[in-house]
């Protein structure tokens, strides 16, 4: 006589199908981890290209010439817990954008950029996408996390006095000038590491705009 | 009996294919990551290599003496291969053939925030299917403090508005009324964000020649054929190719350089660019180094 399986045999087969689809994937993800965690402390390999970009998106800094109560001036605005610029190499666009970097949290503290497309932009646009936090809209990307402490200073030449100097705060609107190197200190698991990224773009040759009759100067 | 050992083979298909799955995935993400990890090495590598092919360039060009159609030095120590390059883009490589690099002399192109409009009329027209009057009038708006030409003003643009002054990125052209991303690609080689000080048909590429000099392209071939081996300084030797002149002014140099160059720079893997700068050098020294960069960009 042909009959089919009985109501036990199949759930016994469900069951032990189902506990090693369970084993099977935690196998796997605890596999996955482990690989991740060789990649991310061993050889490194999303710290490298985060190194990478960063230097790309630094490097490629622009002097976005805006007018200010200084008068005409490349944008760029720094401070040790936030920066902000116009870069020509962007992650997330095809077009150059403003990229903005915050050190975020209370105890523990991320250093995220934020990127957003910058168009014709003029100084009361750039400055609202951080004072109204409205940069919190737009892709972002953690560059360190689970941090003491992360502090930014910058290293620029100083147009009155002559001399470069290191600076907590830089306001290149004012300085005429980008600055040319940027350090990123950060304090994690009781080490304290530098990271200095340069800019490349060194010109002054648009401060000319300052002396031209009529340039137009935003309400 | 038989129904026992139906169970038992379902179990073992069922737990094969669990195995198999969960082994074809893992391996499918391992070779993902060493991919990954691959491509970045050789990205790495690549910026490196072009990282220190500019500095080589860099040095290059300010040691070295400059005609109106290219630089060259009598080191004896190769800097960049044959220690020669044209100014006009004719890129050179190094022995391995891995890197590229090109010279364009700021002369030779049009400069976008003094554009001379007729030969950008030119170019657009002969190389795009844009409308040349409205969007050099739409530019002419864009770039400049009163709104006097017949092209798109303030009101026509609703996610952003006209700067009223010089252009800050070269992308931006893609902003202004009248430009799409088509003609952008057909002419971007052609046009440059960086200051010009007038024209140089020594270093002027193919169809600038032709959309500055009025020459057809047998002409601007022809001629620059003759511009290999010869150096144009006057009007009387562009008369054998074309009837344009090119008047001399106070204000703007002719037939030689102007010291601002775009150089780019491309790393090759396995034939294909994987690193390119992009550089807008000006060799003027400015408050703190011998040389001016204007623009740096890296992809």
């Amino acid at each position: 006589m042909k009959r089919g399986y009985t109501l036990i045999e199949t759930i016994i087969a469900i069951a032990i199908f189902a506990m090693i689809v369970y084993l099977g994937t935690m196998a796997l993800s605890q596999g996955l981890r482990q690989y991740k965690h060789i990649l991310s402390s061993g050889i490194g390999f999303w710290r490298y290209a985060k190194y990478v970009w960063i230097t790309k998106n630094i490097g490629s800094m622009v002097d976005y010439y805006i007018y200010s109560p200084y008068g005409f001036g490349p944008y760029f605005i720094g401070h040790d817990n936030f920066m902000s610029y116009i870069t020509l190499s962007p992650i997330a666009n095809d077009i150059p954008s403003q990229a903005i970097w915050v050190v975020e949290g209370k105890q523990k503290y991320s250093l995220v950029y934020y990127e957003i497309p910058v168009y014709s932009k003029l100084l009361k646009a750039l400055q609202e996408e951080y004072e109204t936090e409205n940069y919190k809209h737009y892709p972002h990307f953690i560059i360190l996390k689970n941090c003491d402490s992360i502090t930014l200073m910058y290293y620029g030449y100083n147009l009155n006095t002559h001399k470069y100097n290191w600076y907590k705060n830089y306001n290149a609107l004012k300085q005429k000038i980008l600055p040319t190197l940027i350090k990123i200190s950060y304090t994690k698991n009781q080490k304290t590491n530098e990271l200095f990224f340069g800019v490349n773009n060194n010109s002054t040759y648009k401060s000319n705009y300052n002396f031209i009759p009529g340039m137009p100067h935003e309400e | 009996m038989k129904n026992s050992k139906g169970s038992a083979t379902i179990l073992v298909l069922l737990l094969s294919a669990v195995i198999i799955t969960i082994g074809i995935g893992f391996d499918w993400i391992v070779k993902e990551h060493m991919k990954a990890s691959y491509d970045l090495a050789v990205k790495n590598s690549a910026m490196l290599k072009a990282y220190s092919w500019f500095n080589r360039l860099l040095y290059f060009s300010l040691i070295a003496n400059e005609t109106n159609a290219y630089m060259y030095t009598n080191s004896p120590i190769d800097i960049i291969p044959k220690n020669k390059i044209r100014l006009d883009g004719t890129p050179v490589y190094n022995s391995k053939k891995d890197i590229e690099i090109s010279i364009q002399d700021t002369n030779g192109l049009i400069s976008l925030n003094t554009p001379n409009y007729q030969a950008f009329y030119n170019l657009l027209a002969q190389n795009t299917d844009i409308e040349p009057t409205f969007f050099l009038a739409s530019l002419g708006n864009w770039i400049s403090i009163n709104q006097n030409y017949t092209g798109a003003t303030d009101s026509y643009y609703k996610n952003y508005k006209p700067r009223h002054y010089p252009m800050q990125y070269k992308k931006e052209i893609l902003l202004v009324a009248g430009m799409n991303k088509k003609a952008y690609d057909a002419i971007k080689d052609y046009i440059t964000i960086l200051p010009n000080t007038g024209f140089n048909p020594n270093t002027a590429p193919l169809k600038i020649l032709m959309a500055r000099l009025n020459m057809s392209k047998d002409q601007a071939e022809s001629f620059m054929a003759y511009r290999e081996n010869n150096i144009i300084y006057s009007n009387e030797q562009l008369q054998n190719f074309t009837n344009q002149k090119l008047f001399p002014s106070i204000l703007r140099a002719y037939f030689m350089p102007s010291n601002v160059f775009r150089i780019v720079i491309k790393a090759f893997h396995d034939k294909k660019v994987v690193y390119t700068l992009k550089i807008g050098l000006d060799k003027k020294p400015n408050y703190s180094f011998p040389f001016s960069i204007l623009s740096w960009q890296e992809k």
